[in-house]
């Protein structure tokens, strides 16, 4: 239960993929301390090397993207134990399926987190569904009737998705004050649906709204997101 | 489903808001019909919204859980029909306990699958060894990753340390993509300790080469 400091950093280490195109084993007894800063992952390097099934690189995956993937899916479950579970699919299933993974596609990342959040709304669903069936009582996975092989994108959506990455920080900027303008009634849509991962229709019930109102606030609110940002592309 | 249907969807594809039936439709749709130029941008800035999340870290056993229910083999059994539920695999009756050789930065985790297998994972940055066997019944199938092929005469031997003395399970060496795998004829433990060092290909009695991975008992999770 109690972790020193030593195991905690020394165990975090462990999982970091650095030496990515150098499969040198590490240097005994000298790894453990000051590790170097891991170098920047060259995604189609890891692409090929996950296609290759080389454990290795799911390693590096995972350590570079844990921390995003696992704060996207704590948004969305709101719960640790779940949102674990829903990373852990995402991650094994990219692992499963390498073989669609589109090594040109860009950036790894990009395809990370649109397949955690697929896994994370699943989970987000189908714990709803659970507990609207019986009393709700804790869930333990029994019902999550997931397909490890869905939710990996298509080559075309893989590509559109990492240009919006190509600035994280800038996308990040930009989508937040976009989102902060929207109309209220369209920015309740789109959070209710990216970050609470309910259905169009599941929305239209909580709001008491007809489900038409609710898809046309979805495309009038994400279409602004959109705008805001080909906005940067243009403006330098 | 016809164009205008799937454009009215769009959006709510696009940000995972439509159910398994309209998703399935949509992108059977789109996968013949070229007219929605827009989808990517869609799919783009729905995307973008991951970046809102706030990044977390999680707990420190889920990357060793992750790599234990990783399976390396490259030719697997025939997929299942039906369902798989991967969560469940290693749910809560999968304890998952990370060990620690303090000086050699390297993880380990033993964990039970659902099908009673043991399974130990040692990684460092960019290496592993993976074991797997039913407890106290030879054979043991062994992975090893991310491990640079041997010259002619060495290899990596692989060893448990069992009570504090090291036992040879067997000695191999990887391929050009630094990869092997194969099975033991060796009884894997509950209480063993994977380790691996580089040895003359006709293996030694005792270590006595470079130790490239071990497991060792520090601090466990949980
Ligand atoms: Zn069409």
């Amino acid at each position: 239960m109690d972790h020193s400091e030593s195991s905690v950093s020394a165990a975090t280490s462990a999982l970091s993929g650095a030496g990515i195109g150098d499969p040198s084993p590490p240097a005994g007894r000298v790894t453990g301390e000051g590790e170097a800063a891991s170098p920047a992952i060259d995604d189609r390097e890891l692409a090929r090397r996950l296609q290759q099934r080389d454990a290795s690189a799911l390693a590096s995956l995972y350590r570079a993207y844990r921390r995003r993937a696992f704060g996207l899916a704590y948004r969305v479950l709101g719960d640790a134990p779940a949102a674990e579970d829903a990373v852990h699919a995402a991650f094994l299933a990219l692992w499963e399926r390498a073989d669609r993974i589109d090594p040109d596609g860009g950036k790894l990342g990009a395809l990370v987190l649109t397949v955690v959040h697929r896994r994370a709304v699943d989970l987000a669903r189908s714990r709803a569904r659970s507990q609207q069936r019986e009393a709700p009582r804790s869930a333990d996975g029994d019902d999550l009737d997931v397909d490890p092989s869905t939710g990996i994108p298509d080559e075309r959506a893989q590509q559109a998705f990492a240009r919006v990455l190509d600035d994280e920080e800038a996308t990040r900027r930009r989508l937040s004050a976009a989102l902060a303008r929207l109309p209220e009634a369209q920015r309740a849509v789109v959070e209710l649906a990216y970050f609470e991962g309910l259905t169009h229709r599941a929305i239209a019930e909580r709001l008491g709204l007809p489900d038409g109102t609710v898809k046309s606030r979805l495309r009038l609110g994400l279409g602004h997101l959109r705008d805001a940002l080909k906005t940067r592309e243009e403006g330098a | 489903m016809n164009c205008d249907a799937v454009d009215e969807l769009l959006a709510a594809y696009a940000l995972d808001a439509v159910d398994d039936d309209e998703r399935a439709a949509i992108e059977a749709h789109l996968a013949t019909c070229d007219r929605h130029e827009d989808m990517g941008e869609l799919l783009a800035t729905a995307g973008g919204l991951a970046l809102l999340a706030e990044d977390r870290e999680p707990s420190l056993g889920l990357g060793p859980r992750l790599l234990a229910s990783a399976q390396p083999d490259e030719t697997r059994a025939p997929r299942r029909s039906g369902r798989v539920l991967p969560f469940r695999w290693l749910g809560a009756a999968a304890a998952a306990v990370v060990l620690v050789a303090a000086g050699f930065g390297a993880g380990a985790v033993l964990s039970r699958g659902g099908n009673e297998s043991l399974v130990q994972v040692v990684s460092t940055d960019g290496a592993l060894v993976r074991a797997e066997a039913t407890p106290g019944e030879a054979p043991v199938k062994v992975t090893l990753s991310g491990l640079r092929r041997r010259p002619e005469g060495e290899g990596y031997q692989v060893w448990v340390v069992r009570d504090d003395a090291w036992v040879s399970v067997g000695i191999c060496n990887t391929n050009e993509n630094g990869w092997w795998q194969g099975d033991f004829d060796f009884a894997l433990d509950d209480e063993d300790l994977l380790a691996v060092t580089v040895e003359p290909s006709g293996g030694s009695t005792r270590p006595s080469g470079e130790v490239v991975l071990i497991a060792s008992g520090g601090g466990s999770a949980d």
